[in-house]
């Protein structure tokens, strides 16, 4: 039954439940910065937590704006290391950020939930990496505190990270595994502390986990979905089997601080250094990207209540794809390297190859679905965030 | 419910606020979920004369734009909805528009539970204020700034680079 909405009577202009619901909700971020000053009524709207949130979602169903977040690598002789968003169908730069960067300090990013970016600073005079979070579309970011690491890092140390979001709390976390070099109690990818952190208290935690018998892949690619981030481990404890390059995913229960296993289908190859194994998302779900010399292919995990996982495998790629794989987007276009350069796509249900810019010379470091969010812009501690980049160039071309 | 009703209308007559009628036919009111619910209670009382609905809240000219965006999309409702030629029909019918009568026309999309043209109308105010300066913006929505000089300044510096 629908009511008959109340009488409003002449106006000149909109009521403003219909300016905040159905107008502001539809502006992207930086003009929402602007009307902050418009009124005191439209600063209280656009600064509330929820209205990001409803902001967030109507970015997200407005499937036209096919656009993506690359993070190119460091330009050391210009000084410079570039954040861009490119329009999806060409490849074309529609907009950049220009990080500061020297031989010493540079960025990698490792996961992008919610437009917010999980970054790491990696200062190569003293081996420590930072780690920030970003909101590109507002210049926002956090640097996270460190204290609970310092028993660390006066050692030499690496550290991996992941980014994900509790949807039942509207909260974020990071989870961080710190690798010391030269332990002999902790050879190669046994992280010595795993930590995490939660962005509503802004403070570390020592997770429980049972990471005796997993090595977690280093630096590998990041999967978040519906509350797990998932990446890439080896069990040591199995007889040394051909899975290749990593028998697991790790994943992290974000909502209830959970780690699992979950084992991979066997290899079809033996010798593990001639393929590469990607956890990637297809249809809001897990998957595992194969990739081998001269072809590639997909398995999807079946979901059996309560049963040990069952892999399928479900599209074959015949495709040269060996350390040329960008980026896999959810709806099955994969983008790639062409083999002079430039980046192609490939709809793994079509089978169609597309050239979407020929003259693209980097390799990205990074790249994501762009996603417009005000993520950050309240409700977290003033004195831990700033403008990021502070003085840096930003151009719309 | 309705369809399991004897009799079935075919046309409706809505009255403007200022007292002209406009006959409508029964697909192209539906566009209207307000019309569309007085069709189905009107139905499912059995009744089978000529129903009028009065909008108290739409004069004559704004009901003749919405009645003209029902009848094309009334024409287009069994087409899935990225239907390029509609949308490109839908930009030209907005295009000729200025601000005060996109206003009166989102309100009476609102008002009509006409949601496809409420969203429409909202989301190209949207695209044609994305760029404006914030005085723009206040005379477009009729907003009073409230705030002082030395307020707006410092909420203008907290994101300096956005307004470059």
């Amino acid at each position: 039954m629908i009511k008959r909405k109340r009488f409003r009577g002449p106006q000149k202009s909109l009521p403003i439940d219909i300016i905040q619901n159905e107008i502001l909700v539809k502006l992207p971020a930086r003009s929402l910065l602007r009307c902050r000053c418009v009124s005191k009524l439209w600063c209280s709207i656009i600064d509330d937590p929820s209205f990001a949130s409803s902001h967030f979602k109507k970015c997200q169903s407005n499937q036209e704006k096919n656009r993506l977040l690359v993070l190119e690598p460091p330009d050391i002789i210009e000084s410079k290391q570039f954040c861009a968003i490119r329009n999806g169908e060409k490849f074309r730069k529609m907009s950049k950020i220009g990080l500061d960067v020297t031989w010493f300090e540079q960025y990698q990013a490792v996961s992008y939930v919610n437009g917010l970016i999980c970054m790491k600073r990696y200062i190569k005079e003293t081996q420590i990496s930072n780690i920030l979070l970003w909101n590109p579309s507002i210049r926002k970011a956090l640097e996270l505190p460190f204290s609970q690491f310092s028993n660390d890092a006066k050692i030499r140390h690496d550290i991996d990270c992941a980014l994900g979001y509790d949807h039942i709390n509207n909260d974020y976390k990071v989870v961080a595994s710190v690798y010391i070099g030269d332990d002999p109690l902790h050879p190669l990818h046994i992280p010595r502390h795993v930590y995490i952190f939660t962005l509503s208290t802004f403070s570390w935690k020592s997770a429980n986990t049972d990471r005796g018998p997993c090595l977690w892949i280093k630096g590998g690619p990041k999967v978040f979905v519906k509350g797990v981030i998932y990446w890439g481990g080896i069990y040591v404890l199995t007889k040394p089997s051909p899975k290749g390059r990593f028998s697991h995913f790790v994943s992290f229960d974000v909502i209830n601080d959970v780690f699992k296993y979950i084992d991979l289908p066997d290899s079809e190859h033996v010798n593990i250094w001639e393929y590469e194994r990607f956890p990637i998302l297809l249809d809001q779900s897990i998957a595992l990207l194969e990739i081998f010399e001269s072809y590639s292919q997909i398995w999807v995990m079946e979901d059996s209540k309560g049963m040990e996982q069952s892999w399928t495998k479900r599209f074959n790629i015949n495709l040269q794809l060996l350390e040329r794989c960008i980026y896999f987007k959810m709806d099955g276009e994969l983008l790639f390297t062409g083999e002079k350069g430039g980046v192609n796509s490939y709809n793994i249900r079509s089978h169609e190859t597309k050239v979407l810019a020929k003259s693209y010379k980097l390799s990205p470091i990074f790249v994501s679905v762009y996603r417009e969010s005000l993520t950050l812009l309240k409700g977290i501690p003033e004195r831990a965030s700033f403008t990021f980049p502070s003085h840096g160039t930003s151009q719309i071309e | 419910m309705a369809s399991s009703s004897s009799s079935s209308l075919s046309r409706v007559v809505v009255k403007s606020s200022d007292n002209n009628l406009f006959v409508v036919n029964k697909k192209v009111a539906s566009q209207s979920q307000l019309l569309k619910q007085c069709i189905d209670n009107m139905e499912e009382k059995g009744t089978n004369d000529v129903i009028l609905i009065p909008l108290s809240n739409v004069t004559s000219n704004i009901l003749t734009l919405v009645l003209e965006y029902c009848e094309k999309h009334a024409d287009f409702a069994d087409d899935d909805n990225n239907n390029q030629e509609l949308k490109q029909w839908d930009h030209e019918f907005l295009k000729k528009f200025d601000y005060a009568t996109l206003n009166s026309l989102t309100m009476a999309a609102d008002y009509m539970v006409t949601k496809s043209l409420l969203n429409l109308c909202c989301q190209f105010i949207a695209d044609s204020i994305k760029d404006l300066t914030v005085q723009q913006i206040r005379q477009i929505f009729d907003i009073k700034n409230d705030f002082t000089p030395q307020e707006e300044a410092d909420i203008k510096n907290e994101n300096a680079w956005a307004f470059r």
